[in-house]
């Protein structure tokens, strides 16, 4: 579904992404992986389109999405969330999710259907009894589910969650593994999830990709990456015990 | 819901003034007429700066280039399309300017469209002085009972306008724009687009009131059309009044419409220190404004 | 054509502009780096400090060069108040955002207005002017008034002043640091608010005095503040936001610009000069001549 091909990134004098490849189908749940700086977030940026690459593509469908705008890309399909969560503070959750809604890949129209999906998505992360709060009165935890519930509320059919995870409490951690599970499980969902919890990330992926310093230098099954000693050594230092 | 209410309740007040405009005598006409010139500003600008976050302070710049566009074609073109005219020649001005300018962000915009208002009225001047002109006037302008029908229109035309902007996707999608401009992008919300509607959207009703204005003056002089005095009272009034519903910019108009009245003749810069006292007041400590602070109280 | 360039005339008229104008600037700058505020009341400010220097010769018979130290102290009075009442709870509170900086914004055009219009009330329209200095000095080739000369000496010196504090003095690392790295500064133990309250008493503060040299040549209004704020405003965003250096050099083009301008074309388009260059400025080069990163975004 995904290809991404060939991708640099360049900030001023930083190289933040250096000849990265890799590709994801439909239905798999990615899982992606880092030090700080990796450049797992800049990733996210260029498939997003937030910022654009200077040099590689990166093909939707066939399709390729270079020079796309943010908004054309959502509405192909493909949703992110924040690391630093970035809800319409005054708006209320219900607005949060209607927005999404109205304007991502359903592009819909009439209230009822834009209330309806807007529900949905927030039914599906356990948020919709705020729904009338105002998102500034939503907890970090809480204002988290909200970005996955926009995300989702765009029917987007590639959701990428950067760190959903951070900060959570251990239980939290556990109820937002569920539901990122069934974002998969029960709508056929395509996810690409960077995460540093790292018993979410290995239980949640199918599939593994590390980056580090820019660089994709190992990819697989979460067990073969979790034994990788190239992976140990760049997280934990020569030190480490595998 | 509390929009359609402050529709018909703006309506309706504007259908009275209407029916007592057949009985006003001269004085209560002159109010009329500003009143309805403030609500109509308001209004239009409440659309691009309310909804959207991008305050402009050069709103007067398409006030200005309408009341050029009226009173050179007067006597020309038939009064209607002369007014559809400005209303249009605002448009397109804004429409030409509106990628580039709005890409500047934050109170850099803000004080870039105060920079291109004072730009084109220079260029204004300079360009009458080449035609061989100081001011122009009006001969024959129409009577006050007619410009007061022509500027119900525009502030009925603004109130609808401005209700119908907030109704559709427009007006949701600015509001999200306001908050958090990339994160509503990547959400799908066509950022350039949108707020180049609502820029465009937000100059007709300054043109045609720009033209109207002058037509009541009777003579157009770039000073006066273009004064920053005018994008200033559009602001404060919205903010005193209320930015963030329809009825906001209505309430600030009437109260600073009678103030006005009151001081204008007698102390005209107590006014102005007066509103300018307002505007801080209301920006730092009471941003709902007006109608904000009735809302709180029910 | 080339004898009103190489005039030495012209050049010494641009000077003393480009020490106007980077002097006023000054305090833009800083208000501006260590804050993100935008202040357009600052040309208002400098309008007040003409006063200052108008009443206080004419009704005391104080020299504007000897005034000038308490119509600062009472200018920078004015903005410690200012930051205080205003802008000090709002700073604190919030990381800075493009819609606290729109809104303060707004505060300070409010304080605009009620500054023109209180000297409006308090002194009426009318210009007021005062005969100081004004004999004729001749440098060689080319002839200058006493008051403009002295003005843009003693702005120098100002000038130079507040750039040694920026460099050497401990406050003035710490505004320093402040204008570079927000954060950072706070870990490294900088008061925020002191510097703060500091950049508000020496913004203010400067503007004020700018204003009083400024009188003892020209006239003042209550409404003679604006073109000051746009300049203001060219030099600031041409030199780069928080760059004091850029801002001196940006100055100087401005102030040549300006002379050299006005000489060759007629005032309207002197004005139309102005916007111009503020206007595309803004739109296509919002990083300053220098382009340092901090971006008029």
């Amino acid at each position: 579904m995904l290809d991404v091909r060939n991708i640099s990134k360049r900030f001023g004098g930083v190289l933040a992404l250096d000849d990265v490849t890799f590709s994801v189908g439909a239905a798999e749940i990615v899982g992606l992986m880092g030090a700080n700086g990796a450049g797992k977030t800049t990733l996210f940026a260029v498939i997003a389109g937030n910022t654009r690459p200077q040099s590689g593509d990166v093909v939707w469908r066939g399709k390729s999405l270079l020079g796309l705008r943010p908004d054309q890309i959502a509405r192909h399909g493909i949703a992110r969330t924040f690391q630093v969560v970035r809800p319409f503070l005054g708006l209320t959750v219900m607005e949060n999710a209607s927005i999404a809604a109205r304007f991502g890949a359903r592009a819909l129209n009439r209230t009822s259907d834009v209330n309806a999906a807007a529900r949905d998505a927030l039914q599906a992360v356990h948020l919709f009894d705020r729904a009338e709060d105002l998102a500034s009165e939503l907890t970090l935890s809480d204002q988290k589910r909200l970005e996955i519930a926009r995300a989702l509320a765009t029917g987007a059919v590639l959701l990428l969650l950067d760190e959903v995870m951070a900060g959570l409490t251990p239980t939290e951690v556990r109820e937002m593994i569920e539901i990122i599970r069934s974002l998969r499980n029960d709508r056929g969902l395509t996810l690409i999830v960077i995460e540093h919890v790292m018993r979410a990330l290995m239980s949640l992926s199918d599939r593994i990709v590390v980056l580090h310093l820019g660089r994709r230098i190992a990819e697989g099954l979460p067990s073969i990456i979790a034994d990788d000693p190239q992976v140990s050594h760049v997280y934990f230092g020569s030190h480490a015990d595998a | 819901m509390s929009l359609l209410r402050d529709l018909v309740l703006i309506l309706l007040g504007l259908a009275a003034i209407a029916i007592a405009g057949f009985f006003a005598n001269d004085y209560w006409i002159g109010f009329g007429i500003a009143l309805l010139a403030a609500i109509a500003l308001t209004e239009s600008w409440a659309i691009l700066s309310a909804l959207s976050g991008y305050i402009s302070l050069g709103h007067v710049v398409f006030y200005g280039l309408g009341a050029y566009l009226v009173v050179v074609t007067w006597g020309v073109i038939w009064l209607p399309f002369a007014l559809l005219l400005a209303a249009i020649g605002a448009c397109g001005f804004a429409f030409a300017i509106g990628l580039p300018v709005l890409r500047v962000r934050g109170p850099y915009f803000v004080i870039l469209t105060f920079g291109v208002a004072e730009l084109v009225k220079y260029a204004l001047i300079a360009i009458e002085a080449a035609l061989g002109h100081a001011s122009r006037l009006v001969l024959g302008a129409p009577d006050p009972i007619v410009i007061l029908y022509i500027l119900l229109g525009a502030a009925t035309l603004a109130t609808l306008l401005a209700a119908g902007v907030r109704l559709t996707n427009l007006g949701h999608g600015l509001r999200a724009l306001r908050e958090d401009e990339e994160a509503a992008e990547t959400l799908g919300v066509p950022a350039a687009q949108y707020k180049l509607a609502a820029f465009v959207i937000s100059a007709a009703i300054p043109g045609l009131v720009g033209g109207a204005m002058a037509l009541r003056a009777t003579y157009f002089e770039p000073n006066t059309a273009f004064d920053p005095m005018i994008s200033f009272a559009m602001i404060a009034m919205t903010i005193i009044g209320g930015s963030d519903d329809l009825r906001g910019p209505v309430l600030g108009a009437i109260l600073l419409t009678g103030l006005s009245e009151v001081l204008w003749d007698v102390a005209p810069h107590a006014y102005m220190l007066i509103l300018g006292i307002l505007l801080l007041v209301f920006v730092r400590f009471l941003p709902e404004g007006l109608s904000g602070l009735i809302r709180r109280a029910h | 054509m080339s004898e009103v360039l190489f005039s030495g005339q012209l050049a010494l008229a641009a000077f003393i502009a480009a020490a106007n104008y980077a002097l006023i600037a000054i305090g833009l700058n800083l208000v501006y780096g260590t804050m993100r505020l935008l202040n357009v009341a600052h040309g208002d400010i400098v309008m007040l400090g003409g006063y200052g220097g108008y009443w206080l010769f004419t009704l005391l018979g104080l020299s504007p060069l000897l005034s000038l130290v308490l119509i600062a102290g009472l200018a920078g009075l004015l903005g410690i108040i200012t930051y205080r009442g205003l802008f000090r709870r709002m700073l604190l509170e919030r990381r800075p955002t493009a819609r606290i900086e729109s809104n303060s914004l707004l505060m300070f055009f409010g304080l605009s207005i009620i500054l023109q219009n209180a000297a409006a009330l308090l002194f009426t329209s009318t210009p007021r002017g005062y005969v100081y200095l004004d004999r004729v000095i001749a440098l060689g080739a080319v002839s200058v008034t006493g008051n403009r000369l002295a003005a843009a000496l003693v702005a120098v010196l100002i000038i130079a002043a507040v750039f040694l504090f920026l460099r050497f003095h401990p406050s003035g690392l710490a505004i320093r640091g402040l204008i570079e790295q927000r954060e950072a500064a706070a870990i490294v133990g900088v008061n925020i608010d002191k510097v703060q309250t500091a950049s508000f008493a020496v913004g203010f503060g400067s503007a004020a005095v700018a204003g009083t040299l400024i009188s003892m040549s020209s006239q003042v209004s209550p409404f003679m503040g604006f073109p000051f704020t746009i300049a203001a405003f060219v030099v600031v965003i041409l030199g780069g936001l928080g760059n004091f250096g850029g801002g001196i050099i940006a100055a100087v083009v401005l102030g040549m610009i300006e002379t050299y301008g006005v000489a060759l074309t007629s005032s309207t388009w002197h004005s139309i000069l102005l916007y111009g260059v503020f206007v595309a400025v803004l739109l296509f080069r919002p990083q300053g001549l220098f382009g340092r990163g901090k971006v008029a975004r």
